[in-house]
């Protein structure tokens, strides 16, 4: 502390001698304790020097922490083993024993992929790949934020905070939904099941699972106070899974034979509940990779039970397991976006999602979604990219240029994702590219650090059946 | 490092009511549990063979140990409750030294009366989100989220 009782003295002298002024002039109670410790002292000198007790003084307004703290308390945690605490799913010991290679996403230990499928990640995600398209793939996505939305204003809340709609979504129901920021940029993306007239189940993205946990309290404590709604983080109550691939029905009949998954009873989108090793058992519809696909979640304690019960059901129907890079590849195939797409940049109409919200009003970011700038016709908007050489490779991250353009500054655009195709046999890639260059035009992709320059045709960003036949019957 | 250290499953349910119907989902199960529930932000009471801990102005965790199936019903005009025992582990410390381990890691003042024998702390161990339950003089459970708890045991059998 470098304030000392000649400063005020000194303070004193000059006519800073309510508490207020001492503490401005002296900046003493303005660091990390706040007063209650260090300026404690002054406020005793000070009103020794103006013949007063402290209470006559006065006090400055103390705030936490009101006792002395040790350091280690406020700093020792953010060094070595404090610093990065991690995440581990429920299925994480197995992961480990069945030769996957472990990925940090945050503090998240996910597996990349399984060396039983190739020997580096390239060799081994493309053949995932082919599990998931040919067969059945297993994925392990616990990590994916979930939120319980409770109580009789549920759908309303829902309706709010959503861009698309939520309160007509019937019982038994998911839906993907696409969430603004205030300024009308996307937040995020994920789905929705409504389980009953008054309660949900969310799934977020990985990243900002505790970002919109954070959001929906803030919005209902102080935007909507009058909202009868309880939002829960339940997602380490959850072990979750992903059956992908055109054998997942039949690996989840062996898994779960006294559930029916006919597509009459689960269709696309449907839900259905049961139990597992005595907790609770949902499964719900929906595809990341564009195959007919099946979230399973079950309580977290029964998950490796759950997921080793999975993995022995598929395998006379092909199943095999799966990692992130493998995930990334198949949705990059689909044209779906993802945290590479969804930067903080983008809206709903650079992403193609514009005609998810119609003429829908009065949701978080409907008004500033409409600002001028945001609807110039010459903003980037995702495209796909396919090679013009059939044996060349786009790069993530390169810099798109028209053919002739001198390579130099932000270009027209970027190339936010990238995959191996093995159902094309050729690499795919997504970008966010200027409007005014068309499809069907060329670009040419340079990634500077490469020094590469790839020549591309400009597509659609859905490579694999744009119809979605495959989610279906 | 504290003497002991285990992990134990434990029931979790989480009960809160509406804004304007509080007072009545209190009052609904206070009488179906048989005892009043705690008053105060951070108390933790003994209620029908649960431990009750008020979390928040209108929100409650009723703990057992083990599995045990809720003996009460929540009216869904009052309020809601969600099962949070799955996501969450119990790791129970004990011995002299508890409380120079914990001291370590948050920022918590255990000699002032709101960290007495009985009560309940939410905190953040080293950027997880904790519920601390002070059990003794020389004791305390953490009741850590299921994904971070091996961390959390790793570092302290350190």
């Amino acid at each position: 502390m470098d304030v000392t009782t000649g400063d005020i003295a000194l303070a004193h002298r000059e006519g800073y001698q309510s508490v207020e002024h001492l503490k401005r002039y002296t900046t003493l109670g303005m660091g990390t304790d706040q007063g209650k410790t260090s300026n404690f002292p002054a406020l005793s000198a000070m009103a020794a020097l103006r013949g007063a007790t402290i209470p006559e003084t006065g006090t400055t307004t103390f705030r936490p922490p009101y006792v002395p703290v040790a350091i280690g308390a406020l700093a020792g945690r953010a060094v070595g083993h404090h610093f990065k605490p991690t995440r581990r799913t429920p299925m994480h010991d197995w992961h480990i024993a069945n030769g996957a290679d472990i990925l940090e996403v945050g503090l998240w230990m996910r597996p990349y992929f399984y060396r039983g499928a190739g020997r580096d990640v390239n060799e081994a995600y493309v053949a995932e790949m082919r599990f998931v398209r040919e067969a059945a793939g297993l994925m392990d996505i616990s990590t994916l934020g979930k939120i319980d939305v409770q109580g009789p204003d549920a759908a309303t809340l829902l309706d709010r905070i959503y861009a698309n709609g939520f309160a007509k979504l019937p019982v038994g129901r998911a839906r993907y939904g696409v969430m603004l920021r205030d300024d009308g940029i996307v937040f995020d993306d994920g789905t929705t099941t409504r389980l009953g007239e008054h309660r949900f189940f969310m799934t977020t993205s990985t990243a900002k699972a505790a970002e919109v946990m954070s959001r929906l309290e803030f919005l209902l404590d102080t935007a909507w106070p009058d909202l009868r709604v309880a939002v829960t983080s339940v997602t380490d109550e959850w072990a979750a899974m992903s059956v992908a691939g055109p054998r997942g029905r039949e690996v989840l009949a062996a898994a779960f034979p006294a559930l029916d998954v006919s597509n009459e009873a689960l269709p696309h989108m449907g839900f259905i509940e049961g139990e597992f090793d005595g907790r609770a058992l949902r499964i719900i519809r929906l595809s990341y990779s564009g195959e007919r696909a099946y979230e399973v979640y079950v309580g977290a304690s029964a998950g490796e039970a759950a997921w080793r019960r999975l993995i022995e059901a598929g395998q006379p129907f092909g199943l095999e397991p799966y990692g992130v890079e493998a995930l990334g590849a198949l949705r990059v195939e689909k044209g779906h976006v993802a945290g590479p797409e969804i930067d903080g940049r983008t809206t709903l109409d650079d992403l193609g999602l514009g005609r998810m919200v119609g003429k829908r009003s009065g949701f978080v970011g409907d008004v500033l979604r409409r600002r001028h700038a945001l609807a110039e016709q010459n903003r980037q908007r995702l495209v796909g990219l396919t090679c013009v050489e059939a044996d060349a490779r786009l790069s993530g991250g390169a810099i798109l240029f028209r053919p002739g353009e001198v390579p130099k500054g932000h270009g027209r655009g970027r190339i936010t994702s990238v995959t191996y195709s093995p159902t094309l046999g050729a690499y795919v890639g997504l970008a966010l590219l200027a409007g005014d260059v068309a499809m069907g035009d060329k670009v040419v992709a340079v990634h500077m650090m490469k020094g590469e320059a790839v020549r591309a045709s400009v597509v659609s960003p859905v490579f694999l059946e744009p119809q979605g036949e495959r989610l279906h019957g | 490092m504290a003497e002991t250290l285990s992990v134990e499953i434990c029931t979790i349910v989480q009960v809160e009511g509406w804004p304007e119907t509080q007072a009545a989902f209190e009052a609904e199960l206070s009488r179906q549990l048989g005892a009043a529930l705690p008053a105060a932000f951070g108390e933790a009471l003994p209620v029908g063979g649960w431990l009750a801990v008020r979390l928040a102005p209108r929100r409650f965790w009723l703990i057992a140990e083990g599995r045990s199936k809720p003996n009460w019903s929540i009216d869904p005009a009052l309020g809601c409750s969600v099962s949070l025992g799955e996501g969450r582990m119990r790791l129970k410390l004990s011995g002299q030294h508890t409380f120079d381990v914990l001291g370590a890691c948050v920022a918590i003042d255990w000699d002032s009366p709101q960290a007495k024998p009985g009560s309940a702390l939410q905190t953040g161990f080293h950027h997880v989100p904790v519920l601390l339950l002070r059990t003794g003089t020389e004791a305390c459970d953490i009741f850590a989220p299921r994904s971070f708890a091996q961390s959390l045991i790793d570092w302290l059998r350190i």
